[in-house]
């Protein structure tokens, strides 16, 4: 055996331990209907260009098409979630018109590019007042492997975590009415494992939750979740302008104030990374004052505190500024996420405008930038949530 | 009689061979399990005549190499890897030449990787690799040669282990 095949077999051996039997035969009992299910989100996807989603001939949306609900399991993993309103353009106060529609609720999109909506999960809220126009949807996010979602369940009011594989479903102890949501809105954030469930509802609710075992920790008032590790630690807290790690119901800050979009932890699970913009004294810079000059990517240790890495931004667009982060593409580079069309969205000269967002890898050692991909469709409102952000 | 008699008992012995394959060809271990979902289906659902004539599993690997290039084609620049780091990323516990090979074959084409898989893991012939790959013995020769320089030039971290790559191959 050669030194290369060697090689081959070790990296072979990383490979997951799988029982598709069950997955396979049920999927292939679906016949020639399945079939031609699974060509047409081929064609989808292949039709769209650089677009994920986009719209037909006929200039309907793709939600206007009525996709199957979300199964009650055995759902392969999935790499994004969004909504747009039915293709409504956003008139906030006069949006209940569309109340129990199917096309507004959260669509899921399988890797293997099935789309699925997702019931259970509440999308937008059509009650929204005008004083309260931008907070328009209660939140959904996806873990980074694609095999849990988290979301709020309006029949329920408690937030939920679903194993899409399993099928099985875990509520918060804690109930959140949905008047709360619409007039406060709410944050989430998932584990890795999609076990611990972070939820920042203002003046409501502001906890880790063990899903599965219903334990939860509070975080202390000041400061609210914004990361979890897998196994439930690391806790990295925020006041809005320092991150923090939380350590026995303690906050030790992680940072001076700033201007940070944070990311997630590394495979070691205490390395965090983030991307850090200074504060000015008297007010922050706008998204028209900020250049990719006044950005750096940071990583720390979130148990020492000790800044390993920190980098100014090389070859990044001319306005780049990712409200976003996502996971770690290898053991250097992170990925980061800004809207599709920056500080043009909105603008609908040109017809209905794209939005979604684009996806950059960033070098956490040299600060070096490169493009990844494009997630947009055409919508006058609309969200978008990739898994892993 | 159900149709599918024979299928769960080729699956449960082979399908994790075939996942090993699938992981080095995606090079993710969500892409490979698709992968693989997506050929098994259709193993499935030729099962009757491949179990009756045929041989599943070299059917399952000439589907998987063609499913896995024609992905490449229409999902590259639509479904970046989204997973979490892989688990061999933590560099303590890493061999730096398996950490170096996994990140060369990510920038190889997906003809590139699957002839370095078929070769250099898999141990097949380059007259095997050229039915799999439907293309000439001489392809597979010059594809080889050009998958080997171009990760000499990616991870020049790997010389030795090409340099014995290449008298292996130069005697057989």
């Amino acid at each position: 055996m050669t030194r290369l095949r060697a090689e081959f077999e070790r990296l072979a051996a990383e490979a997951p331990q799988v029982d598709l039997t069950e997955r396979v035969v049920r999927r292939a009992r679906r016949g020639r209907v399945g079939a031609v299910g699974s060509a047409l989100a081929v064609l989808v996807v292949v039709a769209l260009g650089a677009s994920v989603l986009t719209t037909d001939s006929g200039g309907d949306t793709v939600s206007a098409r009525a996709d199957a609900a979300l199964p009650a399991s055995g759902v392969s993993p999935v790499s994004y979630a969004y909504y747009d309103w039915c293709g409504e353009s956003l008139e906030p106060g006069k949006m209940s018109r569309l109340s129990g529609l199917e096309c507004l609720q959260w669509r899921v999109v399988t890797r293997a590019g099935d789309t699925f909506r997702m019931p259970e999960a509440l999308s937008v809220y059509t009650k929204q007042t005008k004083s309260n126009y931008m907070n328009t949807a209660a939140p959904l996010v996806i873990t980074a492997d694609g095999s849990r979602i988290a979301y709020y369940s309006e029949r329920d009011e408690r937030f939920a975590v679903r194993d899409l594989a399993s099928g099985q479903i875990w509520l918060t102890p804690q109930t959140v009415p949905i008047a709360t949501m619409v007039k406060t809105g709410g944050v989430i954030t998932l584990s890795p494992d999609g076990r611990h469930l972070g939820v920042n509802v203002s003046g409501s609710l502001n906890t880790v939750v063990d899903v599965e075992s219903g334990h939860a920790l509070d975080i202390p008032s000041g400061w609210w979740v914004q990361r979890v590790g897998a196994g439930g630690s690391p806790v990295v807290v925020s006041d809005g302008d320092r991150l923090g790690s939380l350590v026995d119901g303690r906050v030790i800050p992680l940072t001076e104030k700033a201007w940070n979009t944070i990311g997630w932890l590394a495979a070691d699970g205490r390395t965090l990374a983030y991307l850090t913009r200074p504060a000015s004294d008297d007010s922050r810079p706008t998204l028209s004052e900020s250049t990719p000059k006044d950005t750096r990517i940071v990583t720390v240790d979130t148990t020492t505190g000790k800044v390993l890495t920190s980098s100014g931004l090389r070859s990044a667009p001319e306005r780049f500024f990712p409200m976003e982060m996502g996971p770690w593409l290898s053991p250097t580079e992170v990925v980061a996420a800004e809207s599709v069309a920056g500080g043009d969205w909105g603008k609908t000269g040109k017809g209905i405008p794209d939005i979604g967002s684009v996806t950059y890898a960033i070098n956490i050692r040299d600060g070096q930038v490169r493009k990844l991909d494009t997630y947009s469709f055409s919508a006058w409102a609309g969200g978008l949530t990739l898994a892993g952000f | 009689m159900d149709r599918y008699e024979g299928f769960r008992e080729f699956l449960r012995a082979r399908q994790q061979s075939l996942m090993r394959s699938s992981y080095l060809l995606c090079g993710d271990p969500h892409q490979a399990e698709d992968l693989l979902q997506t050929v098994l289906i259709r193993v499935a659902r030729n099962w009757h005549k491949l179990a009756k004539d045929g041989n599943p599993e070299a059917y399952a690997r000439r589907a998987l190499i063609n499913e896995h290039i024609s992905w490449w084609r229409r999902h590259r620049r639509h479904l970046p890897l989204m997973g979490p780091p892989k688990a061999s990323h933590d560099p303590s516990v890493e061999s730096v030449n398996r950490l170096a090979l996994g990140q060369a074959l990510d920038r190889l084409t997906p003809r590139q990787r699957a002839v370095l898989v078929l070769r250099y893991y898999e141990d097949r012939s380059v007259q095997e690799t050229a039915e799999l790959l439907k293309c000439s013995p001489g392809t597979v020769k010059s594809q080889t040669s050009h998958a080997l320089g171009r990760l000499r030039v990616l991870a020049p971290e790997l010389a030795d282990l090409l340099n014995d790559a290449d008298a292996k191959e130069a005697a057989r």
